[in-house]
């Protein structure tokens, strides 16, 4: 059976763990060719190898730092001087943090907003003149279940991930007739390495008691959606894979929730 | 590579023609034993033929709870267990709120409602003797916004949505997925039957390609929907590439609801 992205050029961000790293992997796996930036340049290359020796020259690492624009602009031209054009940008890139709108500074404020906004528009601005020669393209921007509801403890992430999302419908409605597609994804809480970070340092995941095992942490922070279980860095690959292939070439300026049935609730 | 539905089992209503058939097509492609099930015996039967031993036809009424309660334990006894439902049948019609008739109003309701709630009425027992299962639900743009000229229709289709979430919520902890695909225009036989009731009434012609010619502009993908849009993404609901996506009403529109 043929790959869903064959032939396909992606760039993927935040490709060094996590779910940019399934992602690359998944995308790979499928047919594409793809770039894989990040701001860890060791951990990067070590996916980009691992891909490389299941499916030889379909990925390459990049040291970027998506909080600068020069970087960027760079990621995305070395990308069309190595594999020849762009058909897919996945602008997943981004970091979390924790504060109340009082006891948040300005100088975290206008990190997280470079972070998690400012460089999905600049991945989007540097990408879409090479979709426009391409004849179009997917873009899939890494929202949150924080930028379609209300989440504690997150003003500066929610105003950004909410900024992502309507980001993402203007660049649908403004470069669709071009061919070239704008959709987010709204996670909620998935198990990824930076996620473990934080759980590591409260000591315990959110709503498990000091002392529980992974899989007690795990099964306590999914309680809180109908089905019941954390998200895993999969579900996040298979709904960018979709979202990147032709198989969605109809949908476009959705804000999709990927949280096991939360904000249906 | 693995078949994205392999050893699934899957009903599909109004597979007689359109979004159903297509769908079945391609369950099956990608591994699914299909029954088929449409109103229209004729129809399904072909689809059945197409697709070969991977799928059944089975004429449903969709509107009668012992016609669905036999369509489930058909496909139970045929390919032993039911993994995914898809709701598709329905019909279209045009209508106003001060002009349309509470026969239609009755009618609509019926086989774009009512007949939604009877498979998943249905279908979740036996899904959660499986363990789990996938339930698409199909809705309409006219689920989500305001479109001039079909009142009972938009009712109905947004009740979907509404449903879709309460059963997603109900039934998550069992497994069980329910989503909704809210569809803008896709020129199926449901669609052109609109068109001409519409034309019709304002004695004028039409035609599929004049249709997309004027109205592709709303569309920033400025093209209408096709068949194999819809068929593309009930598979990815259908399959467990979508396990954690649920209750949520997915646009497939061309950005024409973001706009």
């Amino acid at each position: 059976m043929a790959g869903r992205l064959n032939g396909k050029v992606a760039i993927v961000t935040g490709a060094a763990s996590g779910i940019g790293r399934a992602s690359a992997e998944l995308f790979a796996a499928e047919g594409a060719k793809v770039m894989c930036a990040d701001i860890n340049g060791a951990l990067v290359e070590e996916v980009a190898a691992g891909i490389n020796a299941k499916s030889a020259g379909a990925a390459l690492p990049l040291t970027v730092d998506v909080g600068q624009p020069a970087g960027i602009e760079r990621m995305v031209a070395d990308t069309v001087k190595a594999f020849g054009k762009l058909n897919v940008l996945y602008a997943n890139a981004g970091i979390g943090d924790a504060a109340t709108a009082e006891s948040l500074t300005i100088e975290g404020w206008n990190r997280m907003i470079a972070i998690n906004l400012t460089s999905v528009w600049l991945s989007c601005k540097y990408a879409l003149p090479h979709m426009i020669a391409a004849g179009g393209g997917s873009i899939v921007n890494q929202s949150s279940l924080a930028g379609l509801i209300g989440v504690p403890s997150l003003p500066h992430y929610a105003a950004a991930k909410a900024g992502v999302i309507g980001l993402t419908r203007q660049i649908a409605v403004e470069y669709g007739p071009k061919g070239i597609r704008a959709n987010a994804i709204c996670p909620g809480t998935i198990y990824t390495p930076l996620v473990a970070t934080v759980w590591e340092r409260r000591g315990v995941g959110y709503g498990a008691s000091p002392g529980a095992s992974l899989a007690e942490q795990k099964k306590q922070a999914g309680m809180g959606n109908p089905i019941q279980r954390m998200g895993e860095v999969e579900d996040c690959a298979n709904l960018a894979l979709f979202l990147a292939s032709d198989e969605s070439g109809w949908i476009t300026g959705t804000a999709m929730p990927l949280d096991g049935g939360r904000s249906a609730g | 590579m693995a078949r994205r539905l392999a050893g699934k089992v899957a009903i599909v209503t109004g597979a007689g023609s359109g979004i159903g058939r297509a769908a079945s097509e391609l369950f099956a492609a990608e591994g699914a034993k299909v029954m088929c099930a449409d109103i229209n015996e004729a129809g399904v039967k072909e689809t059945a033929a197409k697709i070969g031993s991977a799928a059944r036809a089975r004429k449903t009424d969709v509107t009668q709870p012992d016609q669905v309660e036999q369509l489930v334990a058909e496909a139970v006894k045929a390919f032993g267990k039911l993994d995914v439902m898809y709701a598709n049948a329905g019909i279209g019609e045009a209508g106003n709120a001060i002009d349309l008739t509470i026969e239609q109003w009755n009618r609509m309701i019926a086989i774009n409602l009512t007949s939604v709630w009877l498979s998943s009425k249905y279908a979740l027992p036996e899904m959660i003797k499986a363990g789990g299962g996938s339930i698409i639900n199909q809705s309409s743009t006219a689920g989500l916004i305001g479109i001039p000229g079909i009142v009972h229709y938009s009712a109905a289709k947004t009740a979907v949505v509404g449903m879709t979430r309460q059963i997603a919520v109900e039934y998550g902890p069992k497994k069980i997925r329910v989503n909704a695909i809210c569809p803008s225009t896709i020129p199926t036989p449901l669609v052109t039957t609109v068109w001409e009731m519409k034309a019709k009434a304002a004695g004028t012609t039409w035609s599929v390609e004049e249709h997309e010619k004027n109205t592709s502009e709303k569309y920033p993908l400025r093209r209408l929907g096709r068949l194999s849009d819809c068929a593309n993404l009930a598979l990815f609901l259908a399959s467990d590439e979508s396990s954690w996506i649920t209750g949520y009403a997915v646009p497939l529109d061309g950005g024409l609801t973001a706009s």
